[in-house]
């Protein structure tokens, strides 16, 4: 641990960041840099020594570092990759947000990923009560994109494959013959896109 | 070696121009982050973020210096953002900056601590007295050696097109008597200004057809062609640049060897993609070029040209025809009237989804390969807007006309008029308007990925289409006895 030790014969002075140090010796880990003195977590964090302008990583944290006096570290987020915030895990995230614990993704045989909700209940409507699996089409660039149409597998299945303009279009999906693809414009994008989906998806089953 | 190029937009270049273009006289520096763009021939560092000095981060005395305080800060940022660093610095003399030697020390300096901690390359950059930018990027060729490579062009986007071209990379073409005339109307400094520009053209049917012969006809020198698709019979109504020889060739192909025919710059350099813009060969051809035309009748290309255009910083100028037929029991439907509209769009434009071009919800239904189920089209009522594809020459004439004017106001702000909005012409009663300036939904999330690049997300994958096209072609191709290789 850091000990303020200012009068100490062999004492040393170095910097993390704009912070000042003392200590007594010279031998560090960069583990111990960074955890004991920096106080920042080691697995997402990288000591950099500066030179002159350039600054020398030190990724190791095991390396065993002889510090000079006035050696100045800085300290790197190496932060984990975030909640996506675009595409198929942004789905995936959203809709266990809005407490669906059952999510997966599914890709089909031309790449297309799909969320799907496994044991989904038909909230109200002639199929109320009835459990399918629900699939959601998430683009790369979801929510800024969505899907036209649900994907429904259910036994037996709540519609036939038919097309009856201005009511229902219900085609073969491509998640395979278990599975129906009901074709529906949603209006949604941005902040709030899965509720709204959501939301449009439980009217869809509830008016089917 | 691939060319190198930097991408800014308006409101970013705002910035950097009032802290570095003092009123004092004396140079200034900044530091900026950048996030790459690649394409198949060209990266473009795309200047997206602006870190200012703060007090203590610098001196200016006549020159400017950077203390490491300053360097730290930005690396941190560039580390937690995942993005490039750019070191921009102003000299106090009109035109593209070439470097002194103080400047070469300090990029050299620069480049290996901020390659090793972006992952990325150093792009330098300096900004004459009357906005013109330079740009260089220094890569690594040897241990602790960092080489400084000239970037071709620096591209500024927003309201206008502006761009500076090194003079070594990108000289000045001659020009003949064959363009006397046309350079009599923009002049010829506008004229500089068009012909080094590689102009993108996807979809090369009908209107894409007209804007590559115009273009060709008007001096432009670089052109990228792209479309998957073969001349067809049905098309020969339309496609200015084929004949009955040309059934079953492709697009590209018939319209590069056109383009050669008819241009009036001596050189020209053609490229021919056979590919949908939503493939990755595809993709990465628009990426090279500094103005895409999207003359694409499908909602997902649409998209695509949309993203490219904020994202990327690619402006696009962009048009369509809608027919409208008026339905007559028991017999065919009667034509009772013809719009059509171009718009260009790029940062501080509203997007083509706002706009209304394309419907974001029909380009993921074409992604999954809907719009080619029989199935499913047909269980789409019969005046469905995505059954509409009807055409006559006239009016991918004048729309490709429209759309030529859109980019030659674009990129010289002729008569000092670069925007000249959404224009609709109406074939009755015959007349064109100027719609009303528009912007961008509140809600819209385009606005958000300006000069994002595709950090985020890649828009390119598979396309049905195009794939069951080159089966045809491929087909065809067998049954005439032609070489698989040709």
């Amino acid at each position: 641990m850091p000990t303020p030790t200012s009068d100490h014969q062999h004492e040393i002075v170095f910097h993390i960041d704009q912070e000042e140090f003392h200590a007594t010796t010279d031998r560090f880990t960069v583990r111990t840099l960074l955890a004991d003195y920096a106080k920042e977590d080691p697995n997402t964090s990288i000591l950099a020594e500066r030179q002159g302008n350039a600054t020398v990583r030190h990724e190791n944290l095991d390396e065993l570092l002889v510090v000079k006096s006035g050696t100045h570290f800085i300290v790197l987020h190496n932060k984990p990759t975030p909640v996506s915030d675009f595409g198929p895990q942004r789905l995936v995230d959203d809709l266990r947000a809005l407490g669906h614990a059952s999510v997966e993704t599914m890709t089909d045989a031309g790449g297309i990923v799909y969320a799907i909700i496994r044991g989904f209940v038909v909230p109200a409507g002639g199929f109320a009560g009835r459990q399918i699996d629900l699939g959601i089409p998430a683009p790369p660039s979801f929510p800024n994109a969505f899907g036209s149409a649900l994907h429904v597998r259910a036994i037996p299945q709540l519609l036939p494959l038919e097309n009856v303009p201005n009511v229902h279009n219900v085609a073969a999906s491509p998640l395979g013959p278990e599975w129906h693809y009901w074709s529906h414009n949603f209006s949604a994008g941005g902040v709030g896109t899965t509720r709204r989906l959501m939301s449009q998806i439980n009217r869809v089953l509830s008016d089917a | 070696m691939r060319e190198l190029s930097v991408a800014i937009s308006e409101g970013i270049n705002r910035q950097l121009l009032a802290h570095l273009l003092r009123g004092d006289g004396q140079e200034d520096l900044a530091f900026a982050l950048w996030t790459p763009s690649d394409g198949a021939h060209r990266r473009t560092a795309i200047v997206n973020a602006v870190v200012l000095p703060q007090e203590g981060d610098h001196q200016v005395h006549g020159n400017a210096s950077f203390n490491a305080d300053y360097v730290e800060r930005v690396l941190k940022l560039a580390m937690e953002r995942r993005s490039g660093v750019a070191f921009l610095h102003s000299h106090l003399t009109d035109g593209w900056q070439h470097m002194s030697n103080p400047d070469i020390v300090a990029e050299q300096e620069l480049a290996g601590p901020v390659a090793a901690m972006s992952a990325l390359p150093l792009v330098g950059m300096t900004v004459g007295t009357d906005g013109t930018w330079s740009a260089r990027i220094w890569e690594r060729s040897g241990p602790k050696q960092y080489q400084r490579n000239w970037c071709r062009s620096v591209r500024t986007v927003g309201e206008q097109l502006h761009v500076s071209f090194a003079p070594e990379l990108a000289p000045i073409p001659r020009t003949s008597e064959m363009l006397r005339r046309t350079i009599n109307v923009w002049g010829e400094e506008n004229h500089t200004r068009l012909q080094r520009l590689r102009i993108g053209i996807v979809g090369l049917g009908s209107v894409g057809s007209i804007v590559a012969e115009q273009l060709a006809r008007i001096g432009m020198t670089r052109f990228v062609l792209i479309d998957f698709d073969e001349v067809q019979l049905h098309n020969l109504d339309r496609l200015m640049t084929a004949t009955r020889d040309d059934v079953g060739h492709l697009k590209v192909d018939v319209a590069e060897r056109r383009i050669r025919r008819v241009a009036t710059a001596d050189d020209v350099d053609v490229s021919a993609i056979a590919y949908s813009i939503a493939e990755e060969p595809g993709y990465r051809a628009a990426l090279d070029c500094d103005v895409l035309f999207s003359c694409v009748d499908r909602p997902r290309a649409r998209s695509i040209l949309n993203h490219l255009a904020y994202a990327h910083l690619i402006p696009v100028i962009d048009g369509g025809i809608s027919v409208r037929f008026k339905p007559v029991r028991f017999k065919p439907a009667r034509f009772t009237g013809a719009d059509w509209q171009a718009q260009t769009v790029a940062p501080g434009r509203p997007c083509l989804q706002c706009l209304g071009a394309f419907d974001i919800g029909d380009a993921e239904t074409e992604r999954a390969g809907m719009l080619d189920d029989p199935s499913y089209m047909s269980g789409l009522p019969v005046d469905h807007h995505l059954k509409q594809n009807e055409n006559v020459f006239p009016f991918s004439a004048s729309l490709a006309s429209m759309e030529v004017l859109q980019f030659v106001a674009l990129t010289t702000g002729l008569a000092g008029w670069p925007n000249l909005g959404v224009q609709r012409y109406r074939s009755i009663p015959g007349m064109m308007e100027r719609l009303p300036d528009q912007h961008c939904r509140d809600d819209c999330p385009t606005p958000t990925l300006i000069g994002e690049g595709d950090r985020h997300f890649s828009l390119f994958s598979r396309d049905p289409t195009a794939e069951a096209a080159r089966d045809r072609q491929n087909e065809g191709a067998g049954q005439r006895g032609d070489d698989s290789e040709a």
